[in-house]
């Protein structure tokens, strides 16, 4: 009997392969979910609805799994290249040009003329910061505001939020728990350094560079809260390491 | 088309597959019912208040974990500011409704005018020639800012700025301590104050310094009355708010902050 039903069926699906398939469909259907005498009827008379109820869930079931896959795989697409990427969309010798050369941080690490690129959350000895944390803020917090979405040449090109060198020095990188992925550098008079932290990556080994050098992408690495640039300036005074307002040098 | 075949049970089998599928039905338009009822019955929220790291706004809620995070007060406007993304909400309190929303960090904003940080302070597109760390919109012709002595040192004093005429800047006020915020309720001048060595907390109301055994986050105005706030941080682990009355201060509640109602 079992090799009778199996070549009618292999007649059926080569005769009509389509309605060989909706009805196997259906057979699955009435089987397996409806329990209900005469139900049959009503499923075969419903072939179209349910024909396309199958295939919805069919095109659902692919979009899902793409999605997933996408997103479990984006853990695993790490940043190989990016920098070289980020040099050849910017310039060819790996220095924004916007940057002029110098050894004094006079200039935004997020580009642009002066502030215009940037919000200051927390400033110098910001007093607020006090209250919150119960120490003095080293530096400034800044974040990159509307205009710099909308005029940044570096975001439009990368889509990513990237601080660049201030001035020329010889770089050094590390990372602590306290500032998370850190850019330090030494301006090639000795007497001036900057500091740069919380960066999600950092795109420079230590040595030396030019102002306008990519050194990697806003984060929130170390006790961040939320993504930001801490920027700091420290000048040399009799010997000893002092701490400045970097607003009063971003021209 | 071929036959269709029912699967083949008994009738005692095909009853408990009924019965299964009518408990699952009923489940799921039981549990459909009970949340569509749920989404229908949720009022309108009249209340602003801060309740742990939850801020609700009348119907929109926040999560404020503090800095980089900032809630400002100026009645009748209320402005909260995402400092991360950054984003500053102002609601109106009066009408319950936002009123602006600004992509930056907005340091106070009264009647469609806004102050903010670039380089210097700025009140809407006037350079005010200082950088303010905080700052208030006294009227269209003072602006009342707190501002360091000194570039490079911590120690602050209080300003008076008119944006026309910004080099002429007055001093208001400054004393020993590091002063934290400023508002002006009801023409009183309400100034917070920490001292960073010994981390006590003062306030100045007019004239008179009072200690306080919490900071000054926030003062504001609730039902015609002066409050001032409290949040959580390394200088005090409780959320807490009390209410001026002349020259005291009476605490009004603890880990909730009501900031209107």
């Amino acid at each position: 009997m079992k090799v009778i039903s199996v070549a009618r069926n292999l007649r059926s699906a080569k005769n009509n392969p389509f309605g060989f398939i909706v009805d196997s469909l259906i057979k699955v259907i009435v089987n397996l979910v409806i329990p209900i005498p005469l139900a049959g009827d009503v499923v075969a008379k419903l072939k179209g609805p349910i024909l396309g109820f199958l295939a919805s869930l069919v095109i659902l079931t692919v979009m899902l799994f793409v999605t997933l896959v996408s997103v479990f795989s984006t853990v695993f697409l790490t940043p190989t290249g990016f920098f070289q990427y980020i040099y050849a969309n910017i310039n060819d010798g790996g220095v924004n040009d916007e940057f002029i050369q110098t050894s004094v941080p006079s200039q935004n690490p997020f580009g642009g003329s002066g502030m215009s690129y940037t919000a200051v959350t927390a400033g110098f000895m910001d007093p607020a910061y006090f209250i919150q944390f119960g120490k003095q803020h080293t530096g400034i917090d800044m974040v990159p505001n509307s205009t710099y979405y909308e005029q940044s040449n570096s975001y439009k090109e990368t889509g990513k939020v990237i601080i660049f060198a201030t001035h020329s020095g010889i770089a050094s990188t590390y990372t602590d728990g306290e500032g998370g992925k850190t850019v330090e550098i030494l301006n090639n008079t000795g007497d001036v350094r900057t500091k740069y932290i919380h960066f999600k990556n950092i795109y420079i080994g230590s040595g030396e560079l030019q102002a306008g050098t990519p050194l990697g992408e806003m984060g929130g690495t170390g006790k961040a809260t939320g993504e930001h640039l801490h920027y700091e300036i420290q000048i040399k005074d009799n010997g000893t390491w002092k701490l400045v307002n970097p607003l009063s040098y971003i021209q | 088309m071929a036959d269709i075949k029912l699967n083949a049970l008994d009738s005692k089998q095909r009853k408990l597959l009924q019965i299964g599928v009518v408990l699952i039905l009923s489940l799921f338009l039981g549990l459909y019912f009970f949340l569509n009822r749920q989404t229908v019955t949720t009022t309108d929220n009249n209340e602003v208040y801060l309740d742990g790291t939850t801020l609700q706004v009348f119907n929109d809620t926040y999560e404020f974990n503090g800095y980089p995070d900032k809630i400002l007060s100026h009645y009748p406007y209320f402005i909260y500011i995402q400092g991360d993304i950054p984003i500053t909400h102002v609601y109106n309190l009066e009408t319950k409704e936002k009123v602006a929303e600004k992509q930056d960090v907005l340091l106070d904003y009264y009647d469609g005018n806004i102050l903010y940080n670039r380089k210097t302070t700025f009140y809407n597109d006037k350079d005010l020639g200082e950088f303010c760390d905080f700052g208030f919109i006294k009227s269209e012709t003072e602006i009342l800012c707190i501002t360091k002595k000194s570039q490079n040192y911590a120690d602050n004093m209080l300003i008076s700025i008119n944006p026309e005429t910004p080099s002429l800047w007055k001093q208001v006020y400054q004393s020993e301590n590091i002063l934290t915020n400023v508002s002006v309720i009801g023409n009183t001048l309400y100034i917070g104050e920490i001292n960073m060595e010994t981390k006590q907390n003062y306030l100045t109301i007019g004239e008179n310094t009072i200690e306080l055994s919490t900071p000054v986050s926030l003062i504001y105005e609730m039902e015609g009355k002066p409050y001032f706030a409290s949040f959580k941080s390394a200088l005090n682990d409780t959320l807490v708010y009390y209410q001026f009355d002349n020259d005291t201060v009476n605490l009004k509640g603890r880990n909730l902050i009501t900031i209107f109602k």
